[in-house]
């Protein structure tokens, strides 16, 4: 059985997500030792560090949050990945441990992350773990594990039906935000092949986050800084390492990368 | 960086609410592992009825509630030193972020 890593990156006019995702695939190397393919719109200089570069058209734009996003068509990730067990993961995702290849271990066909905390403990994530008007629960798209079975060709073959339909999907479950998010769509997906019982396999730790006002600083290779106001505009800092992170700050991530290390 | 900014950053206190719970997070997660196709999380119980069963094979539920069996002292070694492992890095880690200003 083939294991390895998958990111998509398609880069923005304020973004270079394919190289988060080059400056990843060696920690990836690093920490798990496993293989990454990079799924991007176009072809890398080599050497490039990845396995395979996967090339597929940009799909079409999403919305904007500091650059334009072209999240869709995550779909696909499970006809692309040239691996029988996948890790799919953002390109903003942080791996500073070996968390991750506990995964490789079980009997599932397919995990998705569950829970997000907030690595400052300002915001609880309520309106985050659960979404629409019902209180559906939240799937965290930034880390997906699956291998080659049919229910996870149901999962994917149910989000592409999602993205295909979103505005309908989106009156059904009372989401009030227009933008498609992955998130959602993997929610619903895992929602409905697993039965409508509101519950998956989830990844069974949490998705530790850091969000875009947060100043985050590497000070050693798993060790990073961050800096943010508190609910009373005091200036506060938490040093963490050895976790994975999800930074959503790309500008700071984009710096980290930039700089010599 | 200018001055001001300097200044600032070094009047950050250290938030010792948010570091107690990034820690709690990593060595929980830590203490989650794999064998034969089950997940499961180190815990004191486990270990202690773990032991109760020496060599023999037993049949217990994973974290997904599937049957796995395995013989208990092979699962019940990996525990044991998840836990002294992963408690004292804690221990460590807590006692640094205790310093911090």
């Amino acid at each position: 059985m083939t294991k390895g890593v998958v990111i998509f990156a398609f880069d923005n006019e304020t973004t270079q997500y394919t190289e988060f995702a080059k400056w990843s695939a060696t920690r990836i190397d690093r920490h798990l030792g496993l293989p990454v393919s990079l799924i991007t719109n176009h072809e890398l200089q080599s050497p490039h560090g990845f396995d395979q570069v996967i090339l597929i058209d940009r799909p079409a734009a999403n919305g904007t949050r500091a650059g334009t996003w072209y999240n869709r068509s995550r779909y696909r990730a499970h006809e692309l990945s040239p691996y029988d067990q996948t890790v799919l993961l953002d390109a903003d995702y942080v791996v500073a441990s070996d968390q991750i290849l506990a995964l490789f271990d079980v009997d599932q066909s397919i995990m998705a992350m569950r829970w997000a905390f907030d690595c400052t403990g300002r915001r609880d994530y309520r309106d985050l773990n659960f979404f629409g008007r019902n209180d559906m629960p939240s799937a965290w798209a930034t880390i997906l594990y699956w291998n080659r079975s049919k229910e996870a060709d149901m999962v994917f073959g149910m989000m592409q039906m999602i993205e295909q339909h979103w505005h309908h999907y989106k009156n059904i479950y009372g989401i009030t935000e227009s933008k498609f998010r992955n998130d959602y769509a993997l929610a619903i997906a895992l929602n409905t092949v697993m039965g409508h019982v509101g519950a998956w396999p989830e990844i069974p730790w949490s998705l530790a986050t850091v969000e875009d006002d947060v100043a985050i600083k590497m000070l050693s290779h798993d060790e990073f800084e961050l800096e943010y106001h508190d609910s009373e505009s005091k200036k506060k800092k938490n040093i963490v390492s050895g976790i994975d992170l999800h930074v959503m700050n790309k500008a700071q991530l984009g710096e980290i990368i930039g700089s010599p290390s | 960086m200018n001055t001001d900014a300097l200044i600032a950053h070094a009047r950050a206190k250290f938030d010792h609410a948010a570091a107690r719970k990034v820690m709690q997070e990593k060595y929980q997660a830590r203490m989650i592992f794999g064998w034969n196709g089950g997940m499961f999380r180190t815990s004191p119980e486990l270990i202690t009825f773990l032991t109760l069963y020496g060599d023999e094979e037993i049949v217990m539920p994973d974290l997904y509630e599937n049957p796995i069996k395995f013989k208990a002292s092979d699962v019940c070694n990996i525990m044991r030193a998840k836990w002294q492992e992963q408690m004292n890095a804690w221990l460590i880690e807590h006692s640094q972020m205790s310093r911090q200003r």
